[in-house]
Parts: structure tokens; C-alpha cells; sequence
């Protein structure tokens, strides 16, 4: 399936991708992160995940087809359809 | 509203029709009429999409330049936490201490800076305070974005009564420093400039036609595209000759740039950031869709101020070392003790001064006459 990507950092550490192809029938948006995290050249130790792996860091802002994680009702285990779009942004200051 | 109170101008001369900008308006300001590209002033939030999105840069935003001191004895230039962001990631920030960031302004001819960062940690603590009150309807979005205030105004009335009761950083900060200038110079207020440095069109619109206040403090934004290459410029031959010092052992132990961590102390927050993406959540609630959430800041730039359209460039392409980016930033940085926050909470200070109200409803304009079946 087809995940339609907008970021704005470089998602693969050396270059940015507007879309990544998972071979598999199911993925779910926690998959998708650590998909990409795996493919990154330069920032293999980017982390998306907390220690527990049970929610986001908080310095990322996540958006699936425009709706905000944090709404999502299943949050990182939001299971992903083929074609959907996933915003993720690096959340930094706050003030202008 | 008169046209002087908006920032984003067109140049006719540079527009190759392409429509770009009418797809991209999120609020449907921009038309063509007998052939020409019109922009309808009572609708435009002065939110940059069009900026943004035009590849024949017909589209700028009017801003003030450096000229704007000239009144002033005394200047402030007002840095917003996105410029730091921007600084980061040019590979200096390493070496350059906030002493090469004061030196780099005083060159263009400005006083002193003060960063606004330390305005955002009042603007939190005030927010905090009204949410463990439980002093106004939850969730309470951010008065930071003055695009998404007006979007609100204009076509989200009814979630007003959301809008967080404080100014936003730009003018806590332009008044703390003032503040801070009279007691450092003796000065009187009025001969204090207050200057910030924008990456936004609407903070622009928003100095002009202030929006909780009546009066803003900002007595001009200027655009971070009209002075960022000359900072950088200055902080590189810094950073050059320190390390040409550092070589030599005769570098002197620097005091390090503070960050402008973003910080969320609340813990019931999110970010809803791009202008589609507000529109989408903010029509979800106005039809009833609960938000659990104590504060939502909403900001009309996607990935937020640093995505601003007058910044030079994106600012985190090129950066391989995004986890120690996110490291830093990760930390929080302090400008206030606790009991000042509180006594200022207490006291009221940069609570909003003026109502924000739905905006006022103008005569309906020749399309909306068309879709309504009134043209004559």
C-alpha cells in the first residue's frame, strides 16, 4: 500500500520521500514511524516513540488525513488505508 | 477594512494566471474578475498562503524595513523563537553565543534585542493558570497566530469564547522590553522602539489592527527576509574567528544562545498547525465534535512559525543531525522565576484589553450575490 508523506524535516536523514510504499496488508501509524525510521540514512536514531513505546515524543505533530493524532481514537495503533495522507511535523517553539 | 491594515500585496505585472494562489486561498479571497486577479480585503486572514504558493513571487508582504527606527532613540529588535530555530540549523549555533546575536543587531544600528521566547513562557504560564482555574471554555486555543484569530472571527464566531483571554508573545514581548528599556536607560516609553522581526505577514496586520488589545506595543514588524543574510553573515565571520581562537587557546568561555524550548507544560495540549487542517478542526467542533483537551494551539503555517512565507528557506532541510536538533530543544529553558509569573498572572498583566468579537459582517460581495441568485 501507499502512504501519502508531507514532513517538514527530511524524513530519510539525507533526503525527504512525499510517499513510501509498505508491503503489507495492514499498517498502523506506530509501523509507519518505525518504517521510516528504519530507512533513514543519516538519522537512524531518530526517535518517534517514547521509551515505552507507547505514544509519539512530544515534539512531533502528527496529522492522518488532516485529523490530529492526539483526536485519533486509536492514537499510534490508528490502522492506515492505502492512499491515506500522514503529516508529521517537528513541533518546536512556540511564539512566532 | 482598509487596505493599508492588510499586508499581503500583488503585483499585477509579475501574475502569469496560473490560479495558484485562488486554490490555495483557505478562505476564498482571491478572484478573477474581467481578467484580472482581485483579492476581496474583508476575507483575506493575511495568512501567506498566497505568498507561499505563487512561483512568480507576484505576491509579497508589505512589511516594515529598518527605516521604520528612525523615530526612536532607542530600538528593540524583538526575535522571535523561529529565528533561533533558523540560526540552529545554519551550523553556527555552536559557537555563537546571544552576546554575537546582540553584536550581529546592534551592527544593523538596533539598541538591543529580546527574545520572545521569554514572553511565550508568560504567555504559558498565564494559559496554565486559566485552565487549572477552569476560568474559560476548554479547550483554549493560543492568541499566538493572529491568522487563525481572524479566520475564527470571520467564519468561526461561535468558537471565540476558545480564544485564551492574553496577548499574544509579539506584544507581551514588545512590552516587557520596553519595560525593561526604560529601566536600563531612563528613557521615556514613547522614545523606545519596539521591532519585531517577522516571518509572518499577518503579525504585520496584526501590529497595525491589533486584535485583544487596543493598542499594540509593536511599533513595527519587520521582515526576516530583509535582514536575515546580513545576521548571518555577521555570525559566521564570529563563529570563524572564534574558532580561529579556540585553535590558538585564546577563546574566551561564551554564554550559550538560550533555546526557545517549546515548551508544553500543559498536559492536555496539541498542535494543530496549516490553515486546511485548522479549518477542518475548527468546523468539526463548531458541528460538535468534542475536543478533550485543555489547549490547542492553532497555527496557520504547516509545522507552525518556522514554515513562516517570509523566511528564506525551509528551515530544517539539509539537517542530518536532527536527533541533536530535537535534543536541544527538548530541554526547557527558564527566563522567569515562579513568583514572578504568579504575581504577574495575579495582577492581570497582559491580560486582553479588548473584546474579540465575530468580525463585522459586510455588505456580501458580487460572488456571494451570484451563489445567493441577487445579481442585477
Amino acid at each position: 500500500m501507499k502512504i501519502n508523506l508531507t514532513a517538514n524535516y527530511l524524513l530519510l536523514g539525507d533526503r525527504s520521500i512525499d510517499s513510501i510504499h509498505v508491503d503489507a496488508v495492514e499498517v498502523t501509524l506506530k509501523d509507519l514511524v518505525r518504517i521510516i525510521s528504519g530507512r533513514s540514512t543519516t538519522s537512524d536514531n531518530l526517535e518517534y516513540l517514547n521509551s515505552e513505546g507507547t505514544a509519539l515524543q512530544p515534539i512531533f505533530e502528527v496529522m492522518i488525513n488532516g485529523c490530529p493524532l492526539s483526536l485519533c481514537e486509536k492514537g499510534i495503533h490508528t490502522v492506515l488505508k492505502d492512499g491515506d495522507n500522514v503529516s508529521l511535523y517537528l513541533d518546536l517553539p512556540y511564539g512566532g | 477594512m482598509a487596505d493599508s491594515l492588510h499586508t499581503v500585496r500583488f503585483d499585477g505585472r509579475k501574475c502569469k494566471g496560473c490560479g495558484r494562489c485562488i486554490e490555495a486561498c483557505p478562505v476564498n479571497a482571491i478572484r478573477v474578475r474581467s481578467g484580472k486577479v482581485q483579492t476581496l480585503r474583508k476575507r483575506c486572514i493575511d495568512c501567506g498562503e498566497c505568498i507561499r504558493t505563487c512561483p512568480n513571487q507576484a505576491r509579497t508582504a508589505g512589511t516594515d524595513t529598518l527605516a521604520a527606527r528612525a523615530p526612536y532613540p532607542y530600538s528593540v529588535a524583538l526575535l522571535p523563537p523561529s529565528l533561533e530555530v533558523f540560526l540552529d540549523t545554519e551550523g553556527l549555533s555552536g559557537a555563537i553565543s546571544f552576546e554575537d546575536l546582540r553584536g550581529a543587531f546592534s551592527n544593523m544600528g538596533f539598541s538591543e534585542v529580546f527574545k520572545v521566547a521569554a514572553a511565550a513562557e508568560v504567555v504559558t504560564f498565564i494559559i496554565e493558570q486559566h485552565v487549572l482555574r477552569k476560568l474559560r471554555a476548554r479547550p483554549l486555543f493560543s492568541s499566538s497566530c493572529p491568522a487563525v484569530l481572524k479566520l475564527i472571527r470571520t467564519r468561526f464566531p461561535g468558537l471565540l469564547k476558545h480564544v485564551a483571554p492574553v496577548l499574544s508573545p509579539m506584544e507581551v514581548a514588545a512590552r516587557l522590553a520596553k519595560e525593561r528599556a526604560v529601566k536600563r536607560t531612563g528613557l521615556s516609553p514613547e522614545k523606545i522602539g519596539a521591532f519585531f522581526i517577522s516571518p509572518c505577514p499577518a503579525k504585520v496586520a496584526e501590529a497595525r489592527d491589533p486584535i485583544l488589545t487596543t493598542r499594540s506595543a509593536v511599533d513595527g514588524v519587520i521582515g526576516v527576509n530583509l535582514v536575515y543574510g546580513d545576521i548571518v553573515s555577521r555570525l559566521s565571520r564570529e563563529a570563524a574567528k572564534k574558532g580561529r581562537e579556540e585553535a590558538q587557546g585564546t577563546a574566551q568561555p561564551g554564554t550559550e544562545t538560550h533555546r526557545s524550548a517549546g515548551n508544553r507544560p500543559l498536559t492536555t495540549s496539541m498542535t494543530v498547525s496549516g490553515i486546511h487542517n485548522v479549518i477542518r478542526l475548527l468546523g468539526e467542533m463548531e458541528g460538535g465534535r468534542p475536543v478533550h483537551r485543555d489547549f490547542v494551539e492553532l497555527l496557520a503555517c504547516p509545522g507552525g512559525c518556522p514554515e513562516g512565507p517570509l523566511n528564506t528557506r525551509k528551515p530544517f532541510e539539509g539537517i542530518q543531525d536532527l536527533r541533536g536538533l530535537i535534543q536541544k530543544y527538548r530541554a526547557k529553558q527558564h527566563f522567569h522565576d515562579h513568583e514572578y509569573l504568579l504575581d504577574t498572572y495575579c495582577r492581570g498583566c497582559f491580560a486582553s484589553t479588548a473584546p474579540i468579537l465575530p468580525a463585522p459582517a459586510g455588505a456580501p460581495d458580487q460572488d456571494q450575490r451570484v451563489r445567493a441568485g441577487l445579481r442585477t
